[in-house]
């Protein structure tokens, strides 16, 4: 056997050595030992199939995808309507309104400003605001100006301020940075601007150090009833991991699979199968399922609910009796 | 024909396969990803004396009679060692690159073996080329002096 035989040989082997080991880890070692899932399969489906049960049924709350950058639903138990924030960019939002019904009935876009924010029952920016939440109306509003000019004693603020907050129903702050162009003498002089909402009307009073930050404040956001502890494995009355099939093994005692879901909603029990990883052995109180990627949100006197996979908003409404 | 390997062939070799490795992480978001660009960067000594290595290794096989003498065998034989013993030490351990326990069909199993083929292989294959191309280069002189 020359040189040239035995590289060729040396070759063919290595070859052959490759084939053999895929060969061998494809019939040998895929393989998960798990009981068949096929009866659960047909039971539960995928959010993307379309839900049904006995009562209720369950579509995509969107036609187009929104899915980027969208807001937690906003409740207004007193207008009984949901809002949606989404944002393209922090400088342009647009918000959903959806009916007492669970129709999305309603848009509108601010643009080319980042301040706009939802408070209360209103959409608030620096130099304007807007009621479109409480009355469809889509006109932007200007503050009344109680004192335009900056030329008010720091006494008389204060006394003009807490006259106004005794008769508001309602008090919120702009920081003098994200208020004032960079030029602007009242940036300098840190001027910041409080807006009191007395009888429907937004009411602004400009002053140093007026700004309290309220972000902590509660607000309208649903809170998402999915539990993100280890009682979401465990049968309860909201929504739980009824069942697990691994698909494959990320790494020791992780697995990708399908989790199959019950999620309670008023009479019915619905059954979601849905992506998700399993942690076999998790720490401390952690969950056994990572359910960062869904929601569940119920408004109380609202007939219908929203159920969020993936960032794609789904509804879960009263199948219309035939 | 044998290859005639002086120091500094195997230097120069070992330095244009070093930049053009610097060029392909840098210009690789992948790669160059937060400090992992300094990181290769702070390996590339290493992997500049492993080029010069991997030369006298192919020269001492060549010489000694194990690797036909033919761009081929000088390319194809190093590169499939190599790559095999990769694919087994990445195989074991316990993150393996194919792990046990999937459910994988087929072509789903072929796949991760070709993606982990076209990320590690290819320029692996590209530069074992380059190498040996470079070393064939500059050998007549070898070969008249054995036909003398």
């Amino acid at each position: 056997m020359n040189i040239y035989q035995k590289n060729c040989l040396v070759i063919l082997s290595l070859i052959l050595g490759f084939v053999l080991s895929i060969a061998y880890g494809y019939s040998f070692r895929n393989f998960i030992d798990q009981p068949s899932f096929s009866a659960k399969d047909l039971e539960y489906k995928m959010m993307t199939e379309g839900i049904k049960t006995e009562r209720y049924s369950i579509s995509k709350l969107f036609k187009n995808d929104y899915s980027v950058n969208l807001s937690r639903p906003y409740y207004f138990p007193q207008h009984k309507v949901i809002v949606f924030n989404s944002y393209r960019d922090k400088s342009e939002q647009s918000f959903y309104k959806i009916d007492s019904q669970g129709n999305l009935v309603d848009s509108i876009t601010f643009s080319q400003d980042y301040s706009t924010i939802i408070f209360g029952d209103y959409i608030l920016q620096n130099k304007a605001y807007s009621s479109w939440i409480i009355d469809g109306d889509t006109t932007k509003k200007n503050y009344i100006e109680v004192n335009a000019g900056t030329n008010w004693s720091e006494d008389k603020v204060e006394n003009e301020f807490d006259r106004l907050k005794r008769s508001a129903e309602d008090v919120f702050y702009f920081k003098y940075e994200s208020l004032w162009d960079y030029d602007d003498p009242r940036n300098e002089s840190k001027i910041d601007k409080a807006v009191f909402l007395i009888n429907g009307i937004w009411y602004a009073l400009y002053g140093k150090n007026l700004y309290v930050d309220l972000n902590d404040l509660p607000d309208h956001i649903l809170p998402n009833l999915i539990p993100d502890d280890s009682s979401f494995d465990q049968p309860n009355s909201i929504a739980y991991v009824a069942d697990f099939q691994k698909t494959n093994r990320v790494k020791e005692n992780e697995w990708n699979g399908l989790a199959y879901i019950n999620l309670l909603y008023k009479t019915d029990t619905i059954k979601i199968k849905a992506k998700l990883t399993q942690n076999e052995k998790p720490i401390n109180n952690l969950g056994k399922y990572a359910a960062y990627n869904m929601g569940y949100f119920k408004p109380d006197g609202l007939p219908y609910a929203f159920i969020v996979q993936d960032d794609n908003y789904y509804i879960i409404k009263t199948k219309k009796q035939l | 024909m044998k290859i005639k390997l002086p120091f500094l062939k195997a230097f120069i070799i070992a330095l244009i396969i070093t930049i053009g490795f610097l060029i392909y992480v840098f210009i690789n978001p992948e790669l160059n990803s937060g400090y992992a660009g300094l990181f290769f960067l702070s390996i590339s000594p290493a992997v500049l004396i492993g080029i010069i290595v991997y030369c006298y290794i192919i020269k001492v096989l060549d010489h000694a009679g194990l690797l036909a003498p033919h761009f081929i065998f000088r390319f194809l034989v190093p590169f499939l060692m190599i790559s095999f013993i990769l694919w087994i030490g990445v195989n074991t351990g316990t993150e393996p690159v194919l792990e046990a326990f999937q459910q994988y069909d087929f072509s789903e199993y072929i796949n991760y073996f070709f993606n982990f083929a076209i990320e590690i292989y290819l320029p692996l294959a590209v530069s074992l080329a380059a190498i040996t191309g470079m070393l064939h280069i500059g050998n007549n002189e070898v070969a008249n002096n054995d036909s003398m």
